[in-house]
């Protein structure tokens, strides 16, 4: 009945569009909520959804085992794919809240996948972790990541000289992660609770 | 020059190059290992990021559009009915789907799960649960259309099923408008006579579904179906914009 995701991605390879489906009910989920804190609209997000799920069908996006994780590869590419289209529209997304028009899924969702929990636990965690970050710096990953920003406008819009706007970016994402270390430890020994 | 382009790997890993920068950059990229190292660097740090954002639900129906658009795409049928829109507006942007690709491979996947009620019980959520359980003999999905948007984002499906002598009108939409006060969507069944109310709802997040049942024995004899936006639940013909509309019409029946 499981199929790992590198089994599922060489079937996909071959049109089996069975293995789309699974994949695609695997994750189906994670790339939309990706894909809408990136793009904050709905419909948006749908749209990069597909052209992920197309691009995974159509042009065979190369991915390769031993270069990572197969969700990461797919998170990246969602990513990236969502850049693209902020960039297109050149209406690029002001810094500011979320919109709440999407509906949060609850503890009780009665379906909620394996995918899910573990996302769940995992973003408890990550935010936690950013929280403990300095108000600038929360920003800038923000800037950075989020919106993708070049370093030019991050430069502008922090007002911070553009020679240090690399620096800083690392040094955030550094102390992100080490906040994270001991929690990654905890899962890796496998004492996940889920 | 070197310098220089190692500057641009954040630019790189954002996207935020031009092609000529973009190729530029990458040719650079496959002898200079700083850049490789750095930019291996942002992946890394940046791998456990995408789990800030909070889990949301997939707006209603996006499993069968995303994969009803790419499998429809490499396998070309007969559409179940035209989709073609109907009220002669200016469509605000033309949508890359085109519906007809998708319908028949949703309307394959509406009949089998309708056996099971599943779809339409999932489709239409709670508060026509009732509706739904009440049938207990097989659906029949006659036809299934996609709604065009007219005014607005809002996208979404019409199916007729019939069960039995019964006919049942499921509209679902996505992206609808917010509505205030008494406001409600309003589905209509059009005819050369004009409009007929088949069915009001309201949204929740920004989907809604409804399930209209015909009179007992009525046929189904309109060849239009459209969604409008309406000041409350008694409009006896539309009076707020229409947001969505396509042709639909039930096949003969034997
Ligand atoms: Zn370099």
């Amino acid at each position: 009945m499981s199929f790992t995701d590198e089994e599922l991605y060489t079937r996909i390879l071959t049109k089996d569009s069975e293995a789309l489906e699974l994949l695609y009910d695997k994750y189906e989920r994670l790339v939309f909520s990706f894909a809408y804190r990136m793009m904050q609209d709905q419909q948006r997000a749908e749209d990069v959804v597909q052209d992920v799920f197309s691009k995974l069908w159509r042009d065979h996006a190369p991915y390769e085992a031993d270069r990572g994780k197969f969700s990461s590869w797919l998170l990246t590419m969602t990513r990236n794919r969502c850049l693209d289209v902020i960039r297109k529209s050149s209406k690029q997304q002001e810094v500011g809240l979320l919109d709440k028009d999407a509906e949060r899924v609850n503890d009780t969702m009665h379906d909620m996948p394996e995918q899910a929990v573990e996302w769940k636990e995992k973003s408890e965690r990550i935010r936690e972790a950013l929280s403990h970050l300095k108000e600038d710096q929360r920003k800038i990953v923000e800037l950075f990541y989020f919106h993708g920003y070049s370093q030019d406008r991050i430069s502008k819009d922090l007002n911070i000289p553009l020679g240090t706007v690399k620096g800083r970016i690392r040094l955030a994402l550094q102390h992100l992660r080490k906040r994270l270390e001991p929690e990654r430890g905890e899962f890796a020994d496998g004492t996940s609770d889920v | 020059m070197e310098r220089v382009m190692c500057d641009l790997t954040i630019d790189y890993f954002n996207g935020q190059l031009t092609t000529e920068e973009q190729e530029a950059f990458e040719r650079h990229l496959e002898s200079c290992a700083d850049c490789q190292q750095e930019l291996a660097e942002w992946q890394a740090l940046s791998e456990d990021l995408p789990y800030v954002s909070e889990l949301v639900e997939p707006p209603v129906g996006m499993k069968e559009r995303v994969l009803g658009s790419i499998l429809g795409e490499d396998s070309p049928a007969q559409p179940v009915v035209s989709p073609t829109p109907v009220i002669p507006m200016e469509s605000k942007k033309p949508r890359k789907r085109s519906a007809s690709k998708w319908l028949p491979l949703v309307a394959a996947a509406l009949v089998l799960s309708l056996v099971g009620n599943a779809y339409l019980g999932w489709m239409v959520q709670d508060q026509q649960q009732t509706l739904v359980t009440q049938s207990e003999t097989v659906d029949q999905l006659v036809a299934l259309v996609n709604l065009q948007p007219l005014e607005g984002d809002s996208t979404g499906t019409a199916s007729i099923v019939r069960n039995g002598d019964t006919i049942q009108v499921v509209v679902q939409a996505s992206s609808l408008p917010e509505l205030s006060n008494e406001e409600v969507y309003q589905v209509w069944l059009i005819d050369e006579e004009g409009p007929d109310r088949a069915g009001t709802f309201t949204s929740t997040g920004t989907d809604g579904a409804v399930v209209y049942t015909l009179p007992a024995g009525q046929d189904f004899s309109w060849d239009q179906i459209a969604v409008s936006h309406e000041p409350n639940k008694d409009s006896e013909t539309p009076l707020g914009q229409v947001l969505m509309a396509s042709a639909i019409s039930a096949p003969e029946t034997e």
